[in-house]
């Protein structure tokens, strides 16, 4: 079977209606796209996806992004924000319900406690780091779909040096489900290195994200179309 | 029969009881994570980032131990118990018996060996009691490289003995505050007296090292740093063995967390013992009144945040003789395991200390450093506690303190 490539993009980024003509891009390319709901402070996100979160929320508020992200159709999205942020709503009317998949990158880390709870509430797809101890890892990965979500960096978009078959291989040997490897891969070389030692797929945000802090809409789209096709193939080569 | 040196270091955060939260950047425009890259040794930062259980000790490395004459011993208090009159055990992993005389030249070899192999021709660090400082310098001439120590004024001149054997070996010392570095001048501006602390020593060394394109080097708290001390518990572990003993408790001094981590935690991921007991200074009370949040661990707020138990990175500590137990803050991966109340934690006065490094001394003719007389402090009060129960206590005796004997002797005016 084929390995995954799993877009992500901030919802309101870099306009509200850009963000659209973004995501029916990504549409046609990607097997998954993690849309991002903006946070005030995305404290596990790295400097670009932080910046397109100020954007966002200077284009809309979260109430409108959430309207607009529920008119998409659901079927390949996952809804991905920062449980800090709900914790205290999604108690009685969860406005995040009715979204497929949903991912908090801060739940495992954060609030594991409330894990069980959580997963009868909603679809989750589990966000974890290696810092994550193996009996967590090995529990949740059961009940996370489409698949895993393992940051091999503890930022997303910082390259700091690790070792990417030793995370990878840690984690394939706990779990059953597919692994979905992010959270700063750097370049085709390390891609190429995360989808051999098992990955089943990848996830891209940042360098997806940077040509629009960087360029004009055109130039940034057609940025973005070079990327994904490096990606794709890439991914075809394994 | 002989314990070898270990091959693997040991990780207990693949076998932790919670997830442990990531470094994380504060809000703003300049990632402190990213600066990480130009701070330290590459192969460190591989280290602190790719997690997995047992790591192979690179060769090099490993040789050195050996030189060094590693594994340190592990003994067994024998006077000490006949003089509490107890029917428990006493035994310590002796690491005063390391060249430098504490525990810090088993991460100080690895850390210095990356930074020469990555082509840094100068290491710079902080020091508070001189154990760190004296590691890296050694390390240092092991490797043939430059270092630069800051060294917390308040030790510099209370310490001249460690100050002198840093120069001894070749290092540069600074006494922090210095006018070296703009953190520094901006301290001093406010209080030209300033006693200096481990944070401020530590953003000058960041400060400068950036400056001159050296590497930074980390003498405790993150997780690499614990690592490497794991060479301590994983040879205790082996020299127990063929011993034929079992320990119940197990007792470290914690500053930043390395030397109780390096020797603990290779037993509580295999579930060994019953009881982990740190032992802290009342002076500076992180472990009873520090809360668990994000916090920088230096004072300039160079580095990334890390969630610890802390009492705040501006928190300038009372001038005790324990340097090495003046940080702010705990490791976050002992953070973790006292909010789960795996460890427990003690503290105690310099009077209490300075009683226990007394009776230790009587009793096995080895001077404690004062940091591990802490450690000794609470192996009396769990042996007086109930003397007849048959028990085995293990500590780390950190660092030995032939170096501080004129804080001894002042201690004994004080308290004596």
């Amino acid at each position: 079977m084929g390995k995954l490539l799993v877009c992500y993009w901030t919802y309101g980024f870099p306009s509200m209606e850009r963000s659209s003509i973004v995501i029916s891009l990504l549409e046609k390319e990607c097997d998954y796209i993690e849309i991002g709901i903006p946070s005030s402070f995305a404290k596990y996100d790295g400097p670009i996806i932080r910046r397109s979160y100020e954007i966002a929320l200077k284009n809309a508020v979260v109430e409108q992004i959430i309207r607009e992200i529920k008119t998409l159709n659901q079927a390949n999205k996952i809804v991905l924000t920062y449980l800090n942020e709900w914790i205290s709503k999604i108690d009685n009317e969860n406005p995040l319900s009715s979204f497929n998949f949903i991912l908090f990158p801060d739940l495992i880390i954060d609030y594991y406690d409330q894990f069980d709870e959580l997963r009868n509430k909603m679809n989750l797809t589990l966000f974890v780091s290696p810092s994550v101890p193996d009996y967590i890892i090995k529990k949740v990965s059961q009940y996370s779909r489409p698949f895993l979500y393992l940051g091999i960096r503890p930022t997303t978009g910082v390259v700091l040096p690790v070792n990417i078959e030793t995370l990878i291989s840690r984690v394939k040997r706990l779990i059953n489900n597919k692994l979905i490897v992010g959270f700063g891969l750097k370049d085709r070389e390390e891609i190429l290195l995360a989808l051999k030692a098992g990955a089943d797929g990848i996830a891209i945000g940042t360098s997806l994200i940077s040509p629009f802090l960087k360029h004009n809409f055109v130039n940034a789209l057609e940025k973005l179309k070079e990327n994904i096709n490096t990606y794709k193939e890439v991914i075809s080569v394994v | 029969m002989e314990v070898e040196v270990p091959k693997y270091w040991y990780n207990l955060i693949p076998d932790l009881p919670r997830p442990l939260p990531p470094p994380i950047d504060p809000p703003g425009e300049k990632s402190r994570i990213e600066l990480l890259n130009e701070i330290l040794p590459k192969e460190l930062l591989r280290l602190q980032f790719t997690v997995e259980r047992f790591i192979r000790i690179p060769e090099e490395v490993r040789e050195i131990y050996e030189e060094i004459n590693r594994p340190t011993p592990l003994m067994r208090a024998k006077r000490l118990e006949k003089m509490l009159n107890t029917r428990a055990k006493i035994f310590f992993k002796y690491e005063g018996a390391n060249p430098g005389g504490s525990h810090k030249i088993n991460t100080a070899i690895p850390q210095v060996f990356y930074a020469s192999k990555e082509g840094a021709e100068l290491v710079t660090t902080e020091t508070g009691a001189g154990q760190w400082g004296t590691a890296v310098a050694l390390a240092s001439k092991f490797f043939n490289i430059k270092s630069l120590i800051f060294m917390v004024r308040a030790s510099y001149e209370h310490k001249p003995s460690r100050r002198t054997m840093m120069k001894l070996l070749g290092s540069e010392v600074i006494p922090s505050p210095s006018r070296l570095t703009e953190f520094g001048r901006k301290v001093l501006a406010k209080d030209e007296n300033h006693p200096g602390s481990l944070g401020i020593a530590m953003s000058e060394a960041i400060e400068f090292s950036l400056s001159k394109k050296g590497k930074y080097l980390v003498g405790s708290v993150i997780d690499a740093i614990i690592v490497h001390q794991s060479i301590i518990g994983e040879e205790a572990i082996k020299q127990l063995e063929l011993m034929g003993e079992e320990v119940d408790i197990l007792i470290g001094c914690v500053g930043g967390g390395s030397n109780f981590s390096g020797l603990i935690y290779p037993f509580i991921g295999r579930r060994m013992g019953k009881r982990y007991i740190g032992v802290g200074s009342s002076e500076v009370p992180k472990l009873t009144k520090g809360k668990y949040l994000y916090d920088f661990p230096d004072s300039a707020g160079l580095l990334p945040m890390l969630k610890m138990y802390t009492i705040g990175k501006d928190f300038v500590p009372p001038p005790i003789y324990s340097g090495g137990l003046r940080y702010h803050a705990i490791s976050p991966s002992l953070s973790i395991l006292a909010e789960e109340k795996v460890v427990e934690f003690k503290e105690y006065s310099e009077g209490e200390i300075y009683k226990a490094a007394k009776l230790f001394t009587e009793a096995e003719g080895i001077v404690p450093a004062p940091e591990s007389a802490h450690a000794i402090a609470s192996v009396i009060e769990e042996v007086r506690r109930e003397k007849e129960e048959k028990k085995t206590i293990l500590f780390n005796l950190s660092g030995h303190g032939l170096l501080d004997l004129p804080n001894y002797e002042s201690m004994m005016m004080k308290y004596g």
